[in-house]
């Protein structure tokens, strides 16, 4: 879901030196034609200033990612520790600002999704170190009238082993500014790291550890308000009356504003905004989706996936896509499985409610938040005011979560027109509430799946019908150019490699106003359910053990079946577990990277289990910081897990039924059952692949799976409590 | 209306109404930002403090009733011996992305302050805060670790 490169673009690096201060950036892309260009004050868009040395020979590198948690600003950190051979000290990271220049070339976008950050940084980054590097080689080598490859760079020094002598960064700045830098500067190889691969103590957790990080939430502006709003109760409802005394009247409320489809309280705090919000009674017109049900809902999905007569796939969308060999294979198959599945909306719930501060004046604006997408938020406040899109800029803030919900704007409109309307600094900030009611959900779906076994029980079609509204009608990231595809539905089938001959995938939109967005691994947050769970039954067909099952069907490809040899063996799946214990495995091939559970579990009464052993794998390819890489795999399977405990936003009479953690419970300390964690590197690939959405879709499976062994019955509907299943603690 | 609290050791005074829940009297009117809104309703621990030496939930705590009392916030917590917690978090490396752990760790001190060992069931039951990026298995290590050094130092001391 990446744009590719654009050939049209001529790539140059820039070298400036101004205050003392030396500025390099650009973008080289390997395999383009490049041309090394003398610093030009017109900067092509793209070709962004990326380090900053002071006089000090300290550096400052920016990046167009942002920190939500996922480690990437400090694996940015590690690359340009590893290319520069800077200690740790010497570099601070700081947002790029939110101008074309620092656009990432390859998403043609700023923002921060899909498990790319490291990827990308390394890809754009890593050169551009390189380049600097290079510089400074040759910078001293000039003054020591040697050729550049006898000398070497450590510890923040240019050296010269054979004669003991060095020269450190901050004395070679001014020369190696004026040098003309080369684009032809590889970044180290893989083999030859130091820093990158190693664990590094993240920068950015001692100061969430003594309450001095500021999120979004966090940011105070001179003269500032705050605002909360109301939301109409249901989607697409629109205000008909309220009277704004009752707000006015409590004491530190200055004004109601009204805006599409809610009303602000702006206060000097934000409790007197809520008591100014909650003194209100408006009345609300209740627009098209007043009757919206989530039973009726579900059925409506249910059905549309037994008929499956929506949109076909093509094979340019899905590989493999062959539609008359899956009807030809299901018609001659010795069996077929057939399994109809469904799964509920789901809220993100970051902990850090949706929040952002606003200064509008009549030319400009100026906006502070936690965002993962700063480009697309800067389009729409710009458009929302009437603004140039550069007149309108975005700091975006360390971030408290992200999961993808932040990759929608709406708030930061809202809080844009409501200082508009002030006059005044506003930060404005949605309670839990209005956090939880108001969309970006991960769709509700459902999906039939129909698996074509031959005479060996191994597959030889399957044809996947889905039912889900689409998250392409709603979401305001630009991800990519518009498709008339909804790909989000088929992540998890489309770039799994199981050896499955031919497939057929098949979507009806089923829409009912509820505004869905990217939630953490998106459409295989849904789809390996579907998978790992068909598998699972397929392997029972075939009197086949499910890890061996799946050891069949990944026949050539050595990277999965290293993946499924590693985390099998890590669960000691070939020996018997304890009496009354049941395993069960589930992969999920979702992005790029590998990753996988094995549970062990027990049933300890009718409906309830026991999570004796959840072991939790991941290949991500190329590592920056393996600790990084065992915290996210082990976040985002106990992110997967309260979905497949309790996780489901519910709709009656149009209204989301859920407002708070007490009616959208999710997991606590009590739940985490123990844990083990295997974190794999992958030496034949030069890609990392980004752990940030890995765990999380394979949670549910496997324990669906483990519930099967365990009872026979599958579980086709999550959450497991709306399936008869409940956790119950250790005995 | 004006009150008086004692927060980190220092007496601050406030004019705000007294309903007004502690945690906005320390985000907004003394501009304390290390103690977090998650829920608002005590759902969720990312509000918690100390008052008198009990963790609570300032989210629900109005301003009224703590009146002339003793605060303690993530602010302050490296001034008691339970800043041990603060550095084994940084070395277990449990944060992500952090927003919850100010709330977690005051509830954490509490709990090493009134059972310097506490075992994993007590862990449970005392630490009901919400991590959403799930840091929980991290959190209970570092727990661990920092019960282990107190007890060292009070067998040394």
């Amino acid at each position: 879901m990446s744009a590719g490169p654009n050939p049209s673009r001529r790539r140059f690096l820039t070298s400036t030196l101004a205050l003392g201060v030396w500025t390099l950036g650009g973008f080289p892309a390997a395999g383009e034609e490049v041309k090394a260009a003398a610093p030009t004050p017109a900067t092509p868009p793209g070709f962004g200033l990326w380090l900053q040395f002071a006089q000090d020979g300290g550096l400052t590198i920016l990046t167009n990612a942002v920190e939500i948690g996922q480690g990437t600003h400090n694996a940015v950190i590690q690359i340009a520790a590893e290319e520069l051979a800077l200690p740790f000290s010497s570099i601070r990271i700081a947002q790029a600002p939110v101008s074309p220049e620092f656009i990432d070339r390859r998403i043609e976008n700023y923002a921060t999704f899909g498990s790319i950050g490291f990827r990308l940084s390394l890809m754009h980054l890593g050169p551009v170190c390189a380049a600097a590097r290079d510089m400074l080689l040759r910078a001293a080598a000039a003054q020591w009238k040697l050729a550049p490859a006898e000398c070497s760079v450590a510890e923040g020094a240019v050296h010269h082993a054979a004669s003991n002598r060095k020269i450190g960064y901050r004395d070679l700045l001014t020369d190696a500014a004026l040098l003309t830098p080369s684009t032809a500067v590889k970044r180290k190889p893989r083999e030859q790291w130091s820093v990158l691969g190693k664990t590094a103590p993240r920068f950015d957790i001692p100061p969430k550890v003594d309450g001095s990080a500021v999120f979004g939430i966090d940011v105070e502006r001179p003269g500032m308000l705050v605002a909360t709003v109301l939301h109409a109760p249901t989607f697409g409802g629109t205000l008909k009356v309220v009277d704004e005394r009752p707000a006015r009247a409590i004491r530190g409320v200055h004004l109601v504003v009204r805006l599409p489809g809610a009303i602000a309280v702006v206060a000097d705090g934000y409790w007197p905004a809520l008591k100014g919000a909650r003194a209100l009674k408006p009345s609300w017109m209740p627009g098209p989706h007043a009757d919206m049900d989530q039973e009726k809902f579900r059925r409506r999905l249910l059905a549309a996936a037994q008929q499956g007569t929506g949109r076909n796939y093509t094979v340019e969308e899905v590989p493999r896509t062959d539609i008359a060999a899956v009807a030809k294979n299901l018609a001659d198959a010795t069996q077929v499985i057939d399994l109809t599945f469904d799964v509920p909306f789901l809220a993100h719930a970051t902990m850090e409610p949706m929040n952002a501060t606003a200064e509008v004046s009549a030319d400009s604006a100026e906006l502070w938040l936690s965002t993962q997408s700063a480009l697309d938020t800067q389009r729409g406040v710009a458009k929302a005011l009437g603004l140039p899109q550069s007149k309108v800029t975005i700091h975006p803030q360390l971030a408290g979560g992200g999961y993808g919900r932040r990759l929608e704007h709406a708030f930061a409109v809202e809080a844009a027109l409501i200082a508009k309307a002030v006059g005044k600094p506003v930060k404005l900030i949605w309670s839990r509430e209005v956090d939880m009611r108001a969309g970006g959900y991960r769709p509700a779906a459902a999906a039939r799946v129909r698996m074509a076994l031959g005479a060996d029980r191994m597959p030889t079609a399957a044809r996947v019908d889905l039912a889900n509204p689409s998250i392409l009608d709603y979401s305001g990231v630009t991800l990519g150019p518009p498709s008339p595809a909804d790909w989000a539905a088929t992540m998890g089938w489309g770039g799994q490699k199981y050896a499955i001959p031919a497939l057929h995938l098949n979507c009806t939109k089923i829409d009912e106003g509820v505004p869905c967005g990217y939630w953490r691994s998106v459409g295989a947050s849904q789809n390996v359910f579907f998978l790992e769970c068909v598998i699972d039954q397929a392997a029972h067909a075939a009197n086949l053990d499910p890890v061996e099952y799946r050891r069949r069907l990944f026949a050539k490809e050595t990277r999965r079946l290293r993946f499924v040899d590693a985390l099998a063996e890590r669960a000691n799946w070939s020996q018997t577990p304890a009496p009354g214990h049941f395993r069960g495995m589930a992969i999920s091939q979702g992005n790029s990277a590998i990753s996988g559970h094995v549970v062990e579990l027990s049933i300890a009464a009718p409906g309830k289990f026991r999570l004796h052993r959840v072991v939790a794998a991941i290949d991500v390819g190329v590592i920056a910081n393996p600790d990084t890489v065992e915290a996210q795999i082990m976040g985002g399977t106990l992110f997967g897990l309260s979905a497949a405990l309790f996780g489901e936003i519910t709709m009656k009479n149009g209204v989301v039924e859920q407002g708070n953690f007490d009616s959208y419970p999710v997991v606590k300390m009590g739940h985490v059952p123990p844990m083990e964690f295997v974190v794999l590197g992958n030496a034949e690939t030069d890609r990392p692949e980004g752990a940030g959405e890995e765990g999380v879709a394979s949670i549910a499976p496997a324990i669906a799976n483990a519930l099967y062994a365990a009872t026979g019955l599958g579980v086709t509907r999550l959450p497991l409590n709306r399936a008869g299943w409940e956790l119950v603690g250790p005995g | 209306m004006n009150y008086s609290i004692m927060v980190n050791g220092r007496e601050r005074h406030v004019d705000a109404d007294g309903d007004t829940p502690l945690l906005w009297v320390l985000r907004d009117n003394l501009k304390m930002a290390g103690t977090k809104f998650g829920c608002g309703a005590a759902q969720c621990g990312a509000c918690t403090v100390h008052l008198e030496g009990e963790a609570v939930r300032s989210c629900v705590m109005p301003l009224q009733a703590v009146e002339g009392k003793h605060i303690v916030t993530i602010e302050s917590l490296a001034a008691t011996p339970q800043r041990v917690l603060q550095q084994e978090w940084i070395a277990h490396q449990v944060p992500q992305c952090g927003y919850c752990q100010s709330g977690a760790l005051m509830a954490a001190a509490s709990l090493l302050a009134h059972s310097p060992a506490p075992t994993d069931a007590e862990i449970d039951a005392a630490i009901t805060n919400i991590c959403r990026c799930g840091t929980y298995p991290r959190m209970r290590a570092a727990i661990h670790s920092a019960a282990q050094r107190l007890a060292n130092t009070a067998r040394t001391a």
